[in-house]
């Protein structure tokens, strides 16, 4: 069966460094979007990346209106809507439960994953809708499910949305398996503290058609660890795996990858096999950054919004640096402490989830 | 086409003792003392279908869920601002998404790609449908696909989640299935209809299907639509609703119980809200 090549035509998100654009200058400029905040733990200080602009869904909305804007559709009534998110409507229940301390008055149809594609079904009319749920690589496998549906006919246009907001179960449960970091993140640097929760929401329309401003998502990958339920396999052999078979499905070689956008969440065991895994697969040393250090990890969201940037690195040919790096665990990685400005045919972009759920997507710049 | 080689259920229904834990202890000789029940019903239906057999390791595992595991929720809940404490770890991490799937695939010794797709209305299909889709394309050569399901008490709690009426019976399950590409050695053939479709649209279809065909329906159809579509054939109607309490992924457990008859062929009508959407089931000799 012939392939149908996969772009991407348009997109928007919204992080704590602001809507897409405003990402791509503190991305360039190193500036992260965290704040040290206690409003979800008194006792502690955590590292989290917040909204400034109000009510989560009324943000999905618009993130999803600037999307629409940008596409040249009319409408989304052809179009599928697969969302990725960790957490769905949990926060909505816990204000309800934390109000009332009771479940009675919870609406179970908006504590689901599904409140997403319910809500921008109400808004927007899509033709069908789908939701994956599998922690932080939600989004990453809701764009590998996009391309697979593409690559066979089966649809035309394909919405892809990652959200995630942020709530007690999240901040409290990572805080309880002391994987937080009290500091803005520093991936990949020695001696890193952890990570810093954050929300967030991408939106990326994927096509089959081309147009003069599309990058194309070539390959995509997933693999399981099944090694440990927090901790990855310490020989990377899931994330190699993922990486290795994304590449071969966008049919280029290794040595093609220009730039790696890591998953690199600041935590002790990501980083180093995170850091493992590429230095053994791509021994041509291309650069690597994780722009979670701008971002914080937006969990279920992070998948489609590293999307959002390696789209934008390709278009501006212009690699992003590793901001909060001041010395690297790993010495085998190039990490850029400032941009590149170099030709980008090729970004890898990981996302590695608990329980080793692997996912790797490959895109490339229009030939 | 895509082929069914092994098939296996756990179907419970409302009311029904039945001791999952210690169950899945004797089968795999693992205690699993870090898991839940929800998780622990993964691991049963998955191990009833599988056994000790040693699968491919590149196996992709692609799991349904209509609620996904909704008790470990109100643990957490509870942990926090009943108890006033911070949420336990090994309840956060259940509550994660993918951790059936990750027990599933320790226990399988299983590396390949590793989904959750979790909704109300159609995720069997769609599930069914993604593992189509990438046996055809030659992305996956072997998936293996279940549904899992949990009824949580109060029983009310669960129906109001799922929107489903008072008068239906609940039930829960875990039914899973081992598909690849590969005619030789299947139990049935697997043919996931791509188009949706309206009510006149099912009747027209029936109308051209065998008529030694059967025909089964979704748990959301309601018997004057099952009625209403009947009608104007004489298609047989396979019944399995006694047999099975609502739970969103019942639907695999229909085919499961259909391909164990092991003969004929089944078209299987899923509904949500006003779309249907069809599964067709061949038991090979």
């Amino acid at each position: 069966m012939q392939k149908k090549r996969v772009f991407v035509n348009a997109y928007e998100s919204l992080s704590c460094a602001g809507n897409s654009a405003e990402l791509m200058e503190a991305v360039y400029a190193k500036k992260s979007g965290i704040t040290i905040d206690t409003s979800y733990m008194p006792e502690h200080k955590a590292g989290l990346g917040i909204f400034a602009t109000g009510e989560f869904f009324a943000s999905l909305v618009a993130v999803t209106q600037a999307v629409l804007r940008k596409s040249g559709l009319d409408d989304f009534k052809e179009t599928l809507l697969i969302v990725g998110s960790s957490v769905g409507g949990i926060g909505k229940s816990e204000q309800i439960f934390f109000k009332e301390q009771s479940y009675k008055n919870i609406n179970p149809k908006e504590h689901a994953v599904s409140v997403i594609s319910d809500t921008l079904n109400g808004a927007f009319g899509f033709k069908e809708s789908r939701s994956i749920s599998t922690a932080c690589t939600s989004s990453t496998n809701a764009l590998m499910l996009g391309q697979r549906l593409i690559n066979i006919g089966a649809y035309d246009n394909v919405l892809v949305v990652g959200a995630d907001a942020l709530c007690y179960t999240t901040v409290c449960g990572f805080q309880a398996l002391g994987v937080l970091s009290d500091e803005k993140c520093t991936p990949f640097q020695k001696g890193r503290k952890g990570m810093n929760v954050a929300e967030g929401i991408a939106a990326v329309l994927l096509q089959d058609r081309q147009t003069e401003e599309s990058v194309e998502l070539c390959g995509s990958a997933g693999s399981s660890d099944a090694f440990h339920m927090t901790n990855p396999d310490p020989e990377a052999g899931g994330a190699i795996s993922c990486m290795q078979k994304a590449i071969e499905d966008a049919g280029i070689e290794p040595g093609d990858i220009d730039y790696v956008n890591a998953h690199g969440t600041g935590t002790p065991a990501n980083d180093t096999v995170e850091a493992l895994a590429v230095s053994t697969l791509l021994p041509h040393n291309p650069c690597m950054s994780s722009t979670k250090a701008i971002t914080g990890h937006t969990l279920g969201a992070s998948g489609a919004l590293e999307a959002v940037i390696a789209c934008e690195v390709i278009k501006r040919q212009k690699i992003a640096p590793q901001a909060s790096l001041q010395e690297a665990e790993n010495m085998n990685v190039n990490l850029p402490l400032e941009a590149v400005d170099q030709k980008i045919r090729y970004v890898l972009s990981n996302s590695f989830a608990f329980g080793g759920n692997n996912t790797a997507l490959v895109f490339g710049a229009l030939k | 086409m895509i082929y069914i080689h092994n098939i296996g259920s756990l179907n419970l229904k409302e009311g029904d003792a039945f001791d999952v834990k210690e169950t899945l202890k004797k089968a795999t000789g693992n205690p699993y003392r870090r898991t839940d029940r929800y998780i622990q019903m993964a691991l049963l239906g998955a191990y009833r279908t599988v056994g000790d057999t040693k699968l491919e390791p590149e196996t992709a595992l692609y799991m349904a869920s209509g609620q996904g595991d909704l008790a470990v929720f109100t643990r957490l809940r509870d942990q926090q601002h009943v108890l006033k404490q911070p949420p336990r770890p090994v309840d956060f991490i259940n509550s994660l998404s993918n951790t059936a799937g990750f027990y599933t695939a320790q226990l399988l010794n299983l590396h390949g790609r590793n989904l959750n797709l979790t909704q109300h209305g159609f995720v069997v299909y769609m599930t069914l449908l993604l593992a189509q889709n990438d046996l055809q394309t030659g992305a996956q050569t072997q998936v293996l696909v279940g549904g899992v399901d949990e009824l949580l008490e109060p029983v009310s709690f669960t129906r109001k989640f799922l929107g489903i009426c008072g008068d239906q019976a609940m039930g829960e399950g875990s039914n899973w299935m081992l598909l690849n590409s590969r005619k030789e050695g299947a139990m049935a053939s697997l043919d996931i209809v791509r188009e949706a479709m309206s009510l006149s649209e099912v009747k027209s279809y029936l109308g051209g299907v065998q008529k030694t065909a059967k025909v089964a329906f979704g748990l959301r159809c309601s018997e004057a639509t099952a009625s209403a579509l009947l009608e104007s054939n004489d298609t047989e109607r396979f019944r399995y609703e006694s047999e099975c309490g609502f739970y969103e992924t019942a639907a695999f457990y229909a085919l499961i119980r259909f391909i164990e008859e092991g003969e004929g062929e089944l078209i299987f009508i899923e509904q949500f809200e006003e779309v249907f959407r069809l599964i067709r089931v061949q038991c090979l000799p």
